[in-house]
């Protein structure tokens, strides 16, 4: 049997505003191929871990390691590039872009690979050699030196991200014009436009009704098989968590209350107490 | 039975799309009525033409029998119509007590202060976090502070664009008392939910929008049990 892989592992990190400490001495860690949920109450610190994992804010202690690498306080721009990419709660898209052009956002921080090659080179030459890492683009661009031809192959990348998620008729649509659940979709889409190996999503299926957020799930487990993904997600909607997650995290302020499969968790009385309540989850 | 307001044939559109079809919503005093409907039915375009947001709209609006479809946004607040709006809109730089200073802007009777109390007594995050920025508060957090700044205008009737949105398991089932409690009071609710069943359990009257036209429509409890509904909007089969 194959160890698992454990591709981030946050230790013991903190993190303060002012007088209050928003995250407390928390620690996870992720397996390669792993889908894991953070749930927790409302400020618990969820969406605060997803800023430090990603750079935004910089913890007041602690560290995170992401496929061997310290990644603590580096440039989101950066750790974007070597392999973490995130979609935000509060929706953040281009909104007076087209959907495609939303995706094609996405695609040119992957164009700058070149910058994040040079990091984990200069990190782990014999890890990382400049020859192993080529993504499809960088040879697109190689064997085609020719601008028309890189942005046909840029488009056709993104209409295929866009079917993934089942946005292919809005393609033309500006980002504000799509209805709400939709442009939830596409902020994923914009994600996986970076070439991401870790998936982080915040509050995925929010603004779903029960059918549509059946059918988020799916589309979410089709990514991570076709993408060999790795996903972490924080949501609220404890159907939607607890049939798509292996392992589960639950924070309450700030700190870890409980840690588990699914079943363990909805059945931790701390849980139950602090956050879910007396009703039951499949 | 007091019919306060009433949307009569209304269409919406955006440039070539037709949003809304040709729809009548009948909401009666003290009731609470709920939309419900797929991701781009047209249920926050509804909402957003009752309030005049939407412009590019035909038909007639009527709040207590009189014509409001093309009173200014700022005049139907002040008349009584309030919306929490999709996404929460909170002013990220101002501070939480600012934001909710807002919704009581253009009020001049003598109860803001007992309204204030009131939010701060239903969400005690909000008390504790009146001097941080609307922005750095969670989403959740939000949200609570978008519901307590309607609340904040004392408004006759509470038009909701998906309350329930980001909230933890606990604090849907306050929000939905929160809902019970100003229904009691005599107010009104018109509601937009993905929370179908919550929502339906707790209306009185609810209309089901399929690509801008209402399908069906009925008691709240008698959607809830439609097969159809339960398929297409509660995810059972
Ligand atoms: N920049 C900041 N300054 C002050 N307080 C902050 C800041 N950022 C976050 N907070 C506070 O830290 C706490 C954790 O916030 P966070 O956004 O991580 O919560 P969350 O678990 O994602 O909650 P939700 O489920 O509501 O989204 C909240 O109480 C929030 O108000
Ligand atoms: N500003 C806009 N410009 C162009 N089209 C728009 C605009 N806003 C909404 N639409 C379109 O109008 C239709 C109805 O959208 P609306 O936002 O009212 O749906 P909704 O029922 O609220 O959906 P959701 O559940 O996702 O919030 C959709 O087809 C949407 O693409
Ligand atoms: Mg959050
Ligand atoms: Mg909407």
């Amino acid at each position: 049997m194959k160890m698992a892989e454990n591709i981030l592992d946050m230790d013991k990190i903190t993190i303060k505003f002012g007088g209050l400490t928003a995250v407390d001495d928390f620690s996870m860690y992720i397996n390669k191929g792993e889908l894991v949920g953070l749930i927790g109450p409302n400020g618990a610190g969820k969406t605060t871990i997803f800023n430090i994992i990603t750079g935004i804010y910089k913890p007041t202690a602690g560290k995170i390691v992401f496929k061997g690498i310290d990644i603590t306080g580096l440039k989101p721009q950066l750790i974007n590039q070597i392999g973490i990419a995130r979609t935000f709660q509060n929706i953040r898209l281009f909104s007076d872009m087209t959907v495609l052009e939303n995706i094609m956002v996405g695609q040119h921080s992957y164009f700058t690979n070149r910058k994040a090659l040079n990091f984990l080179h200069t990190h782990d030459p014999k890890k990382y050699p400049k020859s192993l890492w080529r993504p499809w683009l960088f040879s697109a661009i190689l064997k085609t030196p020719d601008y028309v031809k890189i942005e046909k192959v840029m488009k056709a990348k993104a209409f295929d991200l866009l079917g993934k998620m089942e946005l292919q008729k809005y393609a033309d649509f500006k980002a504000s014009a799509l209805p709400y659940g939709q442009q939830r979709k596409l902020e994923i889409a914009r994600a996986l436009a970076t070439n991401p190996t870790l998936l982080i999503l915040d509050e995925p299926a929010a603004g779903m009704n029960p059918q549509e957020s059946q059918v988020l799930l799916e589309s979410i487990r089709k990514i991570m098989k076709d993408f060999s993904l790795t996903i972490l997600l924080i949501e609220h909607d404890m159907k939607f968590v607890m049939n798509i997650c292996e392992r589960i995290y639950v924070l309450d302020y700030g700190k870890l209350i409980s840690h588990g499969n699914p079943e363990a968790v909805q059945n931790d009385k701390k849980v139950i107490e602090a956050y879910l309540g007396d009703e039951v989850y499949v | 039975m007091y019919e306060i307001l009433k949307v009569e044939s209304l269409k919406v559109h955006y440039g070539a799309i037709n949003a809304i079809k040709g729809i009548d919503l009948s909401v009666e005093k003290g009731k609470l009525v709920t939309l419900i409907g797929a991701n781009g039915a047209g249920k926050s375009s509804t909402l957003n033409a009752i309030m005049n947001i939407v412009t590019s709209k035909k038909g007639k609006i009527s709040y207590k029998g009189k014509d409001i479809t093309k009173t200014r946004t700022d005049e139907i607040v002040k008349n009584g119509i309030v919306l929490v709006p999709e996404g929460r809109k909170i002013f990220p730089n101002l501070t939480v007590q600012e934001n909710l200073m807002i919704g009581s802007f253009g009020r001049k009777d003598a109860d803001i202060k007992r309204d204030f109390d009131l939010v701060l007594g239903l969400f005690p995050r909000i008390k504790e976090r009146l001097k941080q920025a609307g922005g750095t508060l969670s989403g959740g957090e939000q949200q609570m502070l978008a519901i307590g700044r309607a609340l904040m205008g004392n408004p006759e009737i509470l038009l909701m664009d998906e309350p329930s949105l980001g909230l933890a398991p606990l604090l849907v089932k306050m929000v939905f008392d929160v809902i019970n409690k100003i229904k009691t009071e005599g107010k009104t609710i018109l509601l937009v939910e993905q929370n179908a069943s919550m929502a339906l359990a707790n209306s009185d009257y609810a209309y089901v929008l399929e690509t801008g036209k209402i399908v069906l429509e009925g008691n709240g409890k008698d959607l809830l049990v439609n097969a159809g509904i339960r398929h297409a909007y509660l995810g059972i089969n």
